[in-house]
């Protein structure tokens, strides 16, 4: 009788361990996509903030850049109007992809390269698009910590209990998998 | 290095592997001669009186004086060998290179690499050291022993002599990372099970599963982790880990540094087998190439995206 009681009590001790070991491992696996999360949005910020120096200095001299621009100015104004976080972060991938293409085109107007103010712009506009590519890594990589840890057994049964689902990864938008018309720039 | 270098090299070699015959023939006379001289130093006190432990002790006394003096003598054909082969060698590799054979890097790189734990500037010793550039990334390394060797220890109050494995032995090489954001990475083979960083750093998992087989990494920052080592970064990593060995990494405030260990210095000449064959200039340069492609990796990341030169 005692030695089952003893044996009962080593078991529940295990569970609670357990149980509140994952706990407290998922805890932290979710603050840590909020986290990467948060680098994210700091960094989308200072590029949404950016762009209108980029496009006014551009204008001037890229006029064959005119609907490029348009449809960057455009995008920029979708997503301050974004209705959540999702299309928010659609939208700045977007963005991304459509950056990227318009700086590659920009190579091809000389006057523009000697532009002191657009070589500090491309040059911080780079140095984002590089952060935001390793934040995304990032929080890419937590959410699939989490993921595994939320769909695998054992975990899974602590994290049902506290409410927790698996959580989409960072997709780069479609103008970033769109590849850029490298005939036109040889045209140009 | 290629057929062109090596067909251009191949006069300076033959004539290095004359001399380095020579080299030999000088070595074995003095060996005979010291050892000759001992054998005889021996007899004399045999016949004072003497006993075999007086031949013997003459004749080691005398071996270790040839062994003394063993390196003065092969020091000409491999000072040679470094000025006509690896200098050569080195300015095919890079496109401006300084090479000093005696001369290392600082004993503060090594400290600075938070790699290894920190000895003093004194017991830090090295040679061969090459100072260039590639692809505009600056770049030096050279052969490096820290600390190690015969210490004396007290423990309550009782001296004793212990060994101590060194610090660091091999390849340290160090190079520009034209990354301005500042922060710390520090990453060690999977299989030193017992390396953890120096300072306070937290483990980062990152997201290429065969870079992650040969690696642990740890950083200031897990997005600086990201941010420094870049996919076509961490691929290079890996294929060198696959192909040299282990290597121990960091990127410290703007500088990577590798450590490459090893016991061999691999800029030293060969002693023994064919010195014209051309194989054996292949192999030479090649843990040295497999770190020119890692600046390579860091070159196109800087292309891509980095600092506006």
């Amino acid at each position: 009788m005692g030695l089952t009681l003893l044996i009962l009590a080593i078991l529940a001790l295990l569970v609670v361990f357990f149980f509140i070991a994952t706990y407290n491992r998922l805890i932290a696996l979710k603050n840590q996509i909020d986290f990467s999360r948060g680098n994210i949005e700091a960094l989308l910020k200072k590029r949404y903030d950016l762009i209108p120096n980029l496009v006014a200095t551009v204008k001037a001299y890229a006029k064959h850049e005119r609907e490029t621009l348009e449809k960057v100015t455009a995008l920029r104004s979708r997503i301050g109007q974004a209705k959540d976080d999702a299309e928010r972060f659609k939208l700045e991938g977007e963005m991304s992809g459509l950056l990227g293409r318009l700086l590659v085109q920009l190579e091809a107007y000389p006057e523009l390269k000697a532009n002191e103010n657009f070589l500090q712009l491309q040059a911080a506009l780079n140095e984002i698009e590089e952060q935001l590519a390793a934040a995304r890594r990032a929080y890419n990589a937590a959410v699939v910590q989490f993921n595994n840890a939320v769909e695998m057994f054992p975990s899974n049964l602590v994290a049902s209990w506290m409410g927790l689902k698996p959580r989409p990864v960072f997709e780069a938008g479609e103008a970033a998998h769109a590849a850029p018309n490298v005939g036109n720039l040889f045209n140009s | 290095m290629d057929l062109k270098t090596y067909a251009r090299l191949r006069p300076v070699i033959a004539a290095l592997a004359r001399e380095r015959r020579a080299a030999w023939a000088m070595l074995a006379a003095l060996w005979l001669g010291v050892l000759a001289l001992g054998g005889l130093f021996g007899a004399f006190l045999v016949r004072l009186g003497g006993g075999t432990a007086h031949l013997l002790a003459a004749l080691a006394g005398a071996a270790a004086l040839a062994a003394w003096l063993s390196p003065a003598v092969l020091y000409p054909f491999k000072q040679r060998f470094k000025r006509e082969i690896v200098k050569p060698l080195l300015e095919h590799a890079f496109e401006a290179v300084t090479y000093a054979p005696l001369g290392s890097v600082s004993a503060l790189d090594l400290e600075a690499s938070l790699l290894f734990k920190s000895v003093p500037a004194e017991e830090v010793t090295g040679e061969d050291l090459v100072v260039g550039r590639r692809g505009g990334v600056t770049v030096r390394f050279s052969e490096v022993r820290a600390g190690g060797g015969l210490r004396q220890k007290r423990r309550r109050g009782e001296a004793r002599i212990t060994y101590e494995a060194p610090a660091f032995r091999g390849l340290l090489f160090v190079a520009d990372f034209n990354k301005p954001s500042p922060g710390i990475v520090v990453a060690y083979p999977e299989r030193w099970l017992l390396a953890r960083p120096l300072i306070a750093l937290e483990r980062v998992q990152l997201e290429d599963p065969r870079f992650e087989r040969h690696y642990k990494v740890f950083a200031s920052d897990r997005v600086f982790a990201f941010y420094a080592l870049s996919p076509v970064f961490m691929e290079a990593l890996a294929a060198f880990a696959e192909i040299a060995g282990p290597l121990a990494f960091s990127v410290v405030y703007g500088k990577l540094y590798l450590a490459l260990p090893g016991s061999r210095n691999r800029l030293e000449p060969p002693l023994f087998g064919p010195l014209l064959s051309p194989r054996l200039y292949q192999g030479f340069m090649q843990e040295v190439g497999l770190l020119l492609e890692l600046v390579e990796a860091l070159r196109l990341n800087r292309r891509i995206w980095g600092q506006m030169s």
